[in-house]
């Protein structure tokens, strides 16, 4: 073998390794994401039946229903619209009412929402970055509310 | 006053941070030693006043100073000795005061150790050092001061987040910020070398050491961080691809790369371009991580502070030091003349592999972790980028690589020969497709790709192992113990390094043998865990000095044996009102029974997640056996040389029969 | 001041220890220097391979050959340059600008953020029996005790009052319930309860509040706290004239005191805005009032305030009796003077001595004053 098929045959594997990679990132990219909506977002149709996407607001009060064999049933609102959610499973230590979430499953046919997890974080104090954003749009985001600590 | 006194010899180190990023420089451009020297007496000098001044911090949080805004923020008279001291770095200041403690501890270790170095390196690459520290220590005066003051000094402190009152805490950001920060020296090494202009071996072998126990904390800290989310978190999960794992997981992975390609670097003299390029890659992730972090722009569980005026302070720090070393970099890319060639297939080919998947799983990372903080600034819309996403991209990058383990170590530098490497892992790759055959006919069925992965993992750990045998034994039976203990340690260290690889495999592959349950019980209900019944005994109340808890009693049972009791909580925090869960598990040899409890809404029943996890305990055993690698390599100060292989001889079958 | 010393101390020694280079230069090694021996080290480490049988004579031959070239290619390159400067300016400009540069930016920078007269303040050392601190650990540990404990009415009963004094009137609000849920609705707890709810509202009734007042006067129609705020809950709900009327009948029914006095404090408010009646009985003083409540209300304010600086001078400087030192003290709080008040206080228990010591004690926490120090 030559120097110059050596280094032919060095540089083409190296380039069929980058360009595998890339098509899987790229390819990931696409399908593997998910969108986070918020609930006007979806009675506003831009969510397509059987997409798996992310639903975050706050757990509307008064709307925690638990029945037997760990299914939940709770509505999540940004303030106008909400939209209602069954869960099975354990909730995160955090899950409240009043209290910010996010909701990962799929819209059913009859527009209800099945939850495969709900995600609440650790801190007390914290909302999920999107859901305050999307409280926020809808004019419902009251800072003082979620009591951060005084900045010096 | 003591306090007082932390944030005045913090301030000083500040200044004499810039003093030590001008003068070595200066003696180094010059050539004048004595000005150089200058350059170790004050990193050492900035290690004691920044010990100094975290000392005054760690005081404050010891006693309770309320007047302390951060220790009132962070702590509380109740809580327990060990989480006062651990309080001190379990909030952002005081994170951050770590951060800058490292970066001078790192700083004076190669003073200390400087009569091995030329003058000039040295003298380029503490100004460099000393360049990062002042950025930092601005940062932490300007934008996260610990020191702030109260007027009126409050009687209570709000306390520390629960989640982080746990000995995990204490030890996994030490840890993790010696990996990351540890880095920091490998990149002033680099941008050093650059400067002065010589970039050889002996380069390589400067940051060795440092690199090393860069790596072995980041992997201890990381390994240390996942099995504190398993125990913690009540998930069962040990890996969730949270942006802050992954800020963690970038310059973990391509600092193993810098590992490998350095080892290129110093035994042949090739590569060198590349591993430059790889230092200041590593560190600028190590950058990237503290930015994403403390910057908050990233929805994570481990952002306690979100704050963009500091995240636009690091990402500043962050755009001047990427930028200024690629620019460095650029300017000096030329004058690097290539070393030592070699063939396609031979060690250094497999460690150019290596680098290569290597480096292309931390891209997919990088890009996963940054996609949607991206699209979100272009077009509004959130996403997230989850577990499916690097699922799909990292573990097929990661499997060639680990296949090819085996193969790589055994190959000759220069030029090798694949076939006769392959014949010589025979007897591994036999027990490994055995054992693969066998796990199926035991497990009967199961996910494919798992059982592969087990008799991959096995592959590697045996082949790893074989190697020494291997080693040991050439040239006869006669005088092997003899050759063992003559090994270089360097060699055992990568043979065990890479088992541990292969047994984190073997870790990882058996997660999809789990069994879970998912249910309500009620005092006297039982379920079945694979070999395991788990049987719930009651349901009780119990107070602890800081939180209330409901505790539920468990026993475990192997047949009609009774084995354990397991007591899963669900505890209350009465400062901040937050429940947490404590998680119940047994330890059955390598394989654990988990159980988290949740909601006991009306007292007599109870919601709980169990799982039976085979093996799981082997999932960081890997990793901790890859840092005792690290460490043994650590401890063997030889040079390493690789001796290239003639391309006329023909050596197998030269040799005569044994 | 000690801590300045500290200052200058660190600074100077900081100083010393970097620049001590400079009194003992080192030995370096150049950078030819340290190739050589990076090289001999290798061809050694060379040799040692060898000896273990781990190369063979040929590949420790190639190795070396290559060795030699990289370190002839090293020497040609420093060769260019290898003179060693013995300039002495540049060392004394680098350390002149760290004596000078190092306080001079050192002091500023700490300055910006730092408080050089704030003291230590440990815990421990601010935990005076009787003192706020101890208050505070107090209440932590009944908290404590009441999270693991909701049903024992007593804590509660004691929390209360010391959250009210803390102005945490909300959870004062929420202890009266949990106290009233547990042992029962009594005329005093719900007074209490509607005071902090009001407390918690800046003083206005709200309709909660109020209804515990009612509630409070049904079980005891004699009571006058919830009477009182019934009053202001009338006026608020634009009633005056019933409010003037009930605090009449109120005052009326009370014996001389400082119950009575803050009634009559009230009533002063509509006399003077001419919506209730001047007083009966017609008094030396009540001369002074009615010509006082004739000045436009700037005026009247003034004067009222040069009243009682009289007063409180001619009593720190000729002493009195306790009504006296009474009547400043809560005039003093009627102004809104707290702080004046406090010290008028603290005057008194010293003028006094002994002899007033319960009464002014009972007066002080009946306004919820604390003596000056």
């Amino acid at each position: 073998m030559t120097r110059k098929q050596k280094r032919l045959m060095i540089l083409g594997g190296f380039g069929l390794v980058l360009v595998s990679a890339l098509a899987l990132i790229l390819t990931g990219l696409r399908d593997q994401i998910v969108f986070f909506r918020s609930p006007t977002e979806v009675l506003a149709g831009k969510v397509r039946t059987g997409e798996a996407f992310r639903l975050g607001g706050l757990v509307e009060q008064g709307s925690v229903q638990r029945e037997p064999n760990q299914m939940v049933r709770f509505r999540v609102t940004d303030g106008p619209n909400t939209v209602a959610v069954t869960y099975q499973g354990l909730l995160p230590d955090l899950f409240r009412e009043g209290q910010g979430v996010v909701a990962e499953g799929r819209l059913d046919a009859s527009g209800a929402f099945t939850a495969s997890t709900v995600l609440a974080r650790h801190d007390e104090n914290y909302m999920p970055r999107e859901v305050a954003d999307a409280l926020k749009k809808q004019g419902h985001w009251q800072p003082g509310k979620t009591d951060g600590p005084p900045k010096p | 006053m003591i306090v007082e006194i932390g944030h005045y010899a913090l301030a000083l180190a500040l200044v004499l941070s810039l003093f030590q990023a001008i003068v070595p420089l200066w003696g180094a451009l010059k050539r004048d030693d004595v000005l150089v020297a200058l350059g170790p007496q004050a990193a050492v000098a900035q290690l004691l006043l920044i010990s100094l001044s975290f000392a005054a911090l760690t005081y404050a949080y010891l006693v309770s100073d309320f007047s302390v805004s951060n220790v009132y923020e962070n702590s509380h008279t109740l809580k327990p000795l060990i989480y006062k001291w651990s309080g001190v770095w379990g909030n952002h200041e005081g994170s951050m005061l770590l951060w800058v403690l490292i970066l001078a501890l790192f700083g004076a270790g190669v003073a200390v150790f400087s009569r091995r170095l030329p003058s000039d390196i040295l003298g380029a690459t503490l100004a460099v050092q000393a360049m990062i520290a002042a950025a930092f220590l601005a940062f932490v005066l300007f934008a996260s001061n610990p020191f702030l003051r109260l007027g009126q000094a409050p009687f209570e402190g709000r306390d520390l987040n629960p989640i982080l009152q746990d000995p995990g805490l204490a030890i996994h950001p030490p840890l993790l910020y010696l990996g990351y920060v540890g880095y920091s020296i490998v990149f002033s090494f680099a941008a050093g070398a650059l400067i002065v202009g010589r970039i050889d071996a002996a380069f390589a072998r400067m940051i060795r050491p440092w690199n090393l126990v860069a790596w072995i904390t980041l992997t201890l800290g990381i390994a240390m961080g996942s099995y504190w989310a398993y125990y913690e978190l009540g998930w069962g999960g040990y890996w969730f691809w949270d942006p802050v794992e992954n800020a963690s997981l970038m310059p973990w992975l391509t600092g193993t790369a810098l590992l490998h390609s350095a080892i290129v670097m110093e035994k042949r003299e090739a590569l060198k371009i590349w591993t430059i390029l790889l230092a200041i890659i590593t560190f600028s992730l190590s950058l990237l991580g503290t930015f994403l972090v403390r910057s908050g722009v990233l929805t994570s569980v481990h952002a306690f502070a979100v704050d963009p005026e500091r995240g636009l302070f690091i990402l500043m720090i962050l755009i001047a030091f990427i930028g200024g070393s690629f620019t460095l970099f650029a300017f000096r890319a030329k004058a690097m003349e290539s070393g030592g060639l070699f063939a396609p297939v031979s060690r250094e080919g497999a460690l150019v592999l290596n680098n290569l998947f290597l480096a292309v799983a931390a891209l997919a990372v990088l890009v996963g972790t940054l996609y949607p903080l991206a699209l979100e600034g272009v077009t509004g819309q959130k996403i997230s980028v989850g577990p499916p996403f690097f699922n799909l991209t990292v573990v097929p990058l990661m499997l060639p690589l680990f296949v090819a383990i085996p193969f790589g170590q055994r190959l000759a530098w220069k030029r090798g020969d694949l076939l006769g490497v392959v014949q010589r892992t025979g007897v591994a790759m036999a027990i490994g497709l055995v054992a693969t055959l066998a796990t199926a006919y035991a497990i009967g069925r199961g996910p494919a790709l798992a059982i592969l992965a087990i008799g991959l993992g096995l592959f590697i750990l045996l082949a790893s192992l074989d190697e020494i045998r291997e080693r040991a034994m050439r040239g006869g039976a006669a005088g092997a113990f003899r050759r063992l203990l003559g090994l270089p340690r360097t060699f055992v260290a990568t043979a065990l390094a890479h088992a541990g690889v292969g047994i984190m495999v073997i870790g990882i592959a058996f997660t999809a043998f789990e069994k879970e349950a998912i249910l309500s019980m009620k005092p006297g209900d039982s379920v079945k865990l694979g070999e395991y019944t788990l049987t719930l005994r009651g349901i009780s109340p119990y107070s602890g000095p800081n939180y209330t808890s409901t505790v539920a009693q468990f026993t475990v049972h192997d047949g009609t044996r009774e084995v354990a009791e397991l007591r899963p909580a669900k505890r209350l925090y009465i400062g901040r009102q937050m429940p947490t869960s404590e998680v119940g598990r047994h330890r059955v040899g390598l394989s654990e029974v988990y159980v988290a409890i949740g909601e006991t809404s009306d007292g007599a029943h109870v919601d709980l997640r169990a799982y039976w996890k085979p093996f799981v305990t082997l999932i960081w055993l890997g990793p901790v056996l890859m840092a005792f690698g690290g460490l043994l390599s650590l401890s063997d100060r030889r040079l390493r040389i690789g001796a290239p292989r003639l391309a006329m001889r023909r050596p197998r079958r030269l040799e005569p029969a044994e | 001041m000690t801590l300045w010393i500290g200052i200058v101390v660190l600074t100077f020694g900081a100083a010393a220890f970097a620049l001590r280079p400079l009194l003992r230069p080192p030995r370096s090694r150049s950078s030819l220097d340290h190739a050589i021996g990076f090289y001999e080290a290798r061809r050694q480490e060379l040799d040692r391979q060898m000896a273990a049988g781990l190369i063979s004579e040929s590949e420790r031959a190639a190795s070396e050959a290559e060795q030699a070239r990289r370190l002839l290619a090293i020497e040609r390159q420093q060769k260019a340059g290898d003179g060693r400067a013995a300039d002495l300016r540049p060392r004394k400009v680098a350390a002149l600008l760290l004596l000078v540069f190092l306080p001079l930016l050192a002091i500023p920078l700490y300055l910006r953020a730092g408080s050089p007269s704030l003291p230590d303040q440990p815990i421990a050392a601010r935990i005076a029996p009787g003192g706020d601190a101890e208050m505070h650990q107090a209440l932590q540990r009944i908290e404590l005790h009441l999270a693991r404990n909701p049903n024992d009415a007593r804590g509660f009963e004691v929390i209360a009052p010391a959250y009210m004094r803390l102005g945490r009137f909300q959870d004062a609000a929420f202890a009266y319930r949990r106290v009233m849920a547990i042992s029962g609705e009594t005329a005093d707890h719900l007074a209490n309860l509607g005071e902090a709810l009001t407390a918690a509202q800046n003083g206005i009734v709200s309709a909660e509040a109020k209804e515990a007042f009612r509630k409070a006067v049904a079980l005891d129609p004699g009571f006058a706290k919830a009477r009182f705020y019934l009053a202001l809950a009338t006026e608020q709900d634009g009633d005056v004239p019933g409010a003037v009327r009930m605090l009449g009948e109120l005052s009326a029914s009370l014996p001389e005191g400082a119950g009575k006095m803050r009634v009559e404090a009230e009533l002063d408010r509509f006399r003077a805005e001419g919506k209730a009646p001047p007083r009966a009985a017609s008094s030396p003083q009540d001369e002074a009032a009615r010509a006082l409540s004739a000045l436009p209300p700037d005026e009247r304010a003034r004067a009222i305030e040069g009243m009682v600086d009289g007063l409180a001078a001619r009593l720190s400087t000729q002493g009195g009796s306790f009504e006296e030192w009474q009547r400043l003290i809560q005039a003093r709080v009627v102004l809104n003077q707290r702080d004046k008040a406090a010290v008028a206080l603290a005057e008194a228990r010293k003028a006094l001595g002994d002899k007033a010591r319960a009464e002014l004690d009972r007066l002080a926490s009946a306004l919820d004053l604390k003596a000056a120090p």
